[in-house]
């Protein structure tokens, strides 16, 4: 294997192929993500509450929900809701990039409400008790008190929650929706050539991600800064 | 709890907006493929939409639809997920170069052959050029690693064929192609057509000299349809028993082979040197 002719390849296919790569796959791969961790923070949101909810059958059927979505394989559910909940809901009449945006926002709410779940028990139980016996309600406590720091544990956490997001969309090419990754596919497709097009796409992921975790980073650090 | 119920219906509504786009009339013609497949089934990057997809299945299922009265939409996944498109109701037809193998046949209704030039006619074994030619019995494979696609005519006949081969399954072909390279194993077993490309693309590649002994019922390729879906069976191998007696098959191979060879793939190859030939 030889390092100049993979760098001439790269130029090559970048020459004929650019637009697939950057224009196609980075608008969809942005898209898809953007849909998921809006929709998914949304959803995760209502999860977490039911979580903590009174009633113990839907604190039960929450469980299994978060359990289910966090210990399958998102391969698994990216095919469910391709090809067996549309035949379920004929009524719903949802493109291919639809419902691959769908199960992304279903599997990124469960991880991201034990992110919420988590960042909420973080924050010492003396605060919620402190807040009840000064008068306070419990809706109060909750918005006033314990949210504002929960905030704190929950920011960082979820943007690295957004960067792996940002990776498994990847894994939507399976139905060639037209991901970055897709766009790998294409060109390997119609070049024969695996490895090139594929660190193309890899210093793509990485130009896209890396400015997120930097911004994660800022973030942290501009989070407990309020600690001292 | 009231607002909970609100926001739900909020994202239900949201949901209810995507609706409406996409098909809806029952006079389109699904067909499942996986465009990564040159000549038989492959994208066209300077276009866009359902235009992209290209290639000899592609003209087979333009020619089916048309023949039906119908309007084709391709719809692009990966090779393992065509037969589910097809028993999910998704897809009508699954046509990705398909061969006849027994196991399919218990799980879907296969259309009758239809032959793509000599790109399933012969089955090859691929290696590195310092064993070109070296081997030419089953014997000679005996201790040996041979990489073949998972669930392919390839794998099923170096099972059959090479009983003291150790098979290796790959995902897909290009990355056997760098496992060969790499030494992970030392022969792949191709399609001739396949064999060709790697062998045209890469100096280092050569034929080991051993081909399968294909039976007649491998030869041709088939379309996937739903177990039990005969009229649509009846009805597809009419269309292909008349594309076969005008002669069509030929036409859209050399076609397919054309777009291949020229317009958006092989352009860049290695030449002898190894270093690139783009034109």
């Amino acid at each position: 294997m030889d390092i100049g002719t993979i760098i001439n390849n790269i130029v090559d296919i970048m020459k004929k192929y650019w637009r697939v790569f950057l224009v196609e796959g980075v608008s969809n791969t942005l898209a898809l993500t953007a849909i998921a961790v809006l929709l998914g923070a949304l959803i995760g949101a209502v999860v977490t509450m039911l979580k903590r909810s009174r009633f113990r059958v839907v604190r039960f059927l929450v469980t299994v929900y978060v359990e289910v979505i966090r210990g399958t394989p998102i391969l698994l559910q990216l095919t469910i809701f391709y090809f067996v909940v549309p035949e379920l809901l004929p009524f719903l009449n949802l493109s291919a990039f639809m419902w691959v945006a769908i199960a992304l926002c279903i599997n990124s709410s469960a991880y991201v409400s034990e992110v919420f779940r988590s960042g909420i028990q973080a924050v010492d139980p003396g605060q919620a008790e402190a807040a009840r016996s000064l008068g306070m309600s419990k809706g109060q406590t909750m918005l006033r008190i314990i949210l504002p720091q929960a905030i704190k544990n929950i920011l960082p956490a979820l943007g690295n929650e957004f960067i792996m997001i940002l990776k498994e969309t990847s894994l939507a090419s399976t139905f060639f929706i037209g991901d970055l990754m897709t766009s790998y596919k294409k060109v390997n497709g119609a070049t024969y050539l695996n490895l090139e097009p594929l660190l193309i796409v890899g210093l793509i992921y990485l130009c896209m991600t890396y400015p997120l975790s930097k911004l994660v980073g800022a973030l942290e650090r501009k989070m407990a800064h309020g600690n001292k | 709890m009231k607002k909970l119920f609100t926001l739900l219906l909020a994202v239900l509504m949201l949901a209810a907006l995507f609706t409406g786009c996409g098909k809806s009339s029952d006079n389109v013609l699904t067909v499942a493929t996986s465009p990564d497949f040159a000549p038989m089934e492959f994208c066209d990057v300077s276009k866009t939409g359902q235009d992209q997809y290209v290639g000899f299945d592609i003209m087979l299922a333009n020619y089916i639809a048309d023949e039906l009265g119908m309007e084709l939409e391709i719809l692009p996944m990966s090779f393992d997920s065509c037969p589910t498109a097809v028993t999910s109701g998704k897809a009508t037809l699954a046509i990705s170069g398909f061969s006849w193998m027994e196991d399919r046949a218990a799980n879907y209704n296969l259309s009758d052959y239809y032959y793509a030039g000599d790109n399933e006619t012969e089955q090859v074994i691929v290696t590195l050029k310092d064993k070109e030619g070296q081997f030419t019995t089953a014997e000679d494979f005996n201790g040996m690693k041979i990489g073949a696609q998972n669930a392919s005519l390839q794998e099923q006949l170096c099972q059959e064929q090479l009983p003291g081969a150790e098979i290796v399954t790959v995902g897909d072909l290009s990355t056997a192609l760098m496992q060969l390279k790499k030494g992970d194993f030392d022969f792949i077993a191709v399609a001739k057509g396949q064999g060709d490309v790697f062998l045209s693309n890469d100096p280092d590649v050569a034929l080991s000299g051993f081909e399968f002994n294909v039976d007649p019922k491998y030869v041709g390729n088939v379309i996937v349809l739903k177990k039990g879906d005969d009229e649509m069976t009846e009805k597809v191998n009419a269309i292909l028993a008349k594309a076969e007696a005008a002669g069509l098959y030929e036409q859209w191979y050399e076609e397919a082979e054309i777009l291949a060879g020229s317009k958006d793939a092989q352009e860049i190859s290695y030449d002898d040197n190894g270093s690139v030939a783009a034109d």
